[in-house]
């Protein structure tokens, strides 16, 4: 038996499957440089937009998370606080994620060791700026 | 986010009950990661194959981003500097 889903909530749902598909593609580990990963962080940057778009017809749900996990740890260390950060501040930072995977392949484009010295100031200066 | 921004596993990704119910007992196969172990689910397909499926994805990320980090040469000057590694990873040089 199937639960109806209405169509907001289903293209919801496909957005962050989908999200996470590419997220998944991006950081597949490689033996070589493969320029075309960048495509992949540019695919998670177009799924961004509608991921905001639909976070308000979702609903938080606290009880899903819990610190008494960290019981089971091989730690003597006290069970510390859950990090909970802001819809906003965690969204910013993805978009800043894949804005800089997609930047971070340009590396290959360069022509020259001066050129690639410039364009690797340009970056630094963009990214911590 | 929270992991990705540097923050411990014990207090972002280990606190999901979801997660947990995924990763322990250790599964030793993709199949054996459920959230029941004891039996197939029939029903609530929302819960099993869409939130699974999700879970998994986030997982497996997380364990790629894990392991790159930890292949990668780099020289630690201290706690925050390996956090400002795993935050910004995908600036690290790869072998070309």
């Amino acid at each position: 038996m199937t639960t109806a889903v209405n169509e907001t909530l289903r293209n919801a749902i496909i957005c962050r499957l989908e999200l996470r598909r590419q997220l998944l593609s991006a950081v597949q580990i490689g033996e070589i440089v493969e320029p075309h990963r960048s495509l992949s962080w540019g695919r998670c940057l177009e799924h961004l937009p509608r991921l905001r778009s639909t976070t308000q017809f979702g609903t938080p749900v606290e009880q899903s998370f819990s610190t008494k996990i960290q019981r089971r740890l091989a730690s003597s260390v006290p069970p510390r606080p859950m990090v909970k950060i802001s819809f906003n501040d965690a969204y910013d930072y993805l978009t800043k994620l894949c804005q800089y995977g997609t930047e971070a392949y340009d590396i290959l484009n360069f022509h020259g060791g001066p050129n690639l010295l410039v364009r690797c100031t340009h970056r630094h200066l963009l990214m911590f700026n | 986010m929270a992991w990705h921004m540097g923050n411990p596993l014990s207090q972002t990704l280990f606190t999901s009950l979801y997660l947990d119910r995924l990763l322990w007992p250790e599964p030793k196969t993709l199949a054996q990661a459920r959230f029941e172990r004891d039996e197939i689910p029939e029903g609530n397909l929302m819960l099993h194959s869409i939130l699974r499926a999700f879970c998994l994805g986030l997982i497996k990320a997380c364990g790629l981003v894990h392991q790159t980090i930890c292949t990668e040469h780099y020289y630690e000057v201290g706690q925050t500097q390996y956090i400002e590694n795993r935050s910004v990873y995908v600036t690290l040089a790869k072998p070309m």
